[in-house]
């Protein structure tokens, strides 16, 4: 499946004198060049599915975690990695920490992906609510990251210019 | 980023973009564990729609569910 955007563009003026937009939808066979360029290329499935490309470095390595004298509910495997998310100008890499959590045996299927702005947070062991370790229970991972404003992350104010 | 992006708003200088660019590249270190994660639906949450929506879209386009 290929991703279509819809950007909005003007079409003159209705009858009662306020602007309408309508949407034209873009995909690599448009051939107006000037809405290609605005939407062609924002992201490349090929580049971000390119495990070659994630420069992972290990900032912890898998352990055991979670788990309690009295159960092994909410009981995982945990791995903490730095990955380049991607070379956002020329010379300079985005990396970002990413928590992966999965269940204490066996392997997953599918997971569960969010954000945290608290980038300090990700280097402690990660410790599952009722909710999420129902979800581990189940054989679904969780995967965790930093979502932050590029200005507001130590050692990377560059990266936004 | 936010100059270049109000010069013609092309979105590759949105500020929200390295977010889902993030997450959709979590996704892939995450698969990259193949010992640890299978193949399986991958839901998604946050405060961002800005961040979601498109890691959500690629996902989809890779047949990940």
């Amino acid at each position: 499946m290929e991703t279509v955007f819809f950007p909005i563009q003007k079409a003159g003026s209705a009858s009662d004198g306020t602007e309408q937009a309508t949407q034209i939808p873009v995909d690599s066979k448009t051939e107006n060049s000037d809405l290609k360029k605005n939407v062609d290329s924002i992201f490349s499935t090929a580049e971000i599915s390119d495990q070659s490309s994630l420069e992972t470095k290990i900032l912890l390595d898998w352990h055991p975690a979670g788990a309690t004298r009295q159960t092994l509910v909410g009981a995982t495997r945990q791995k903490l990695v730095e990955i380049n998310v991607a070379e956002w100008w020329p010379g300079q890499d985005y990396r970002i920490p990413v928590r992966l959590i999965v269940p204490l045996e066996g392997k997953s299927q599918g997971f569960h992906i969010t954000g945290t702005e608290e980038l300090e947070s990700l280097s402690k062991d990660f410790k599952p609510n009722a909710f999420e370790a129902k979800l581990l229970a189940n054989g679904v991972s969780l995967v965790m990251t930093g979502i932050k404003a590029l200005n507001t992350i130590p050692g990377k104010q560059a990266l936004k210019q | 980023m936010q100059k270049l992006f109000q010069e013609d708003f092309n979105p590759r200088y949105n500020p929200s973009r390295p977010w889902s660019m993030t997450q959709m590249r979590a996704t892939t270190a995450a698969y990259a564990e193949v010992a640890y994660f299978g193949k399986g639906k991958v839901p998604g949450s946050g405060g961002s729609k800005r961040a979601i929506s498109p890691a959500v879209a690629l996902i989809n386009d890779q047949g990940q569910e």
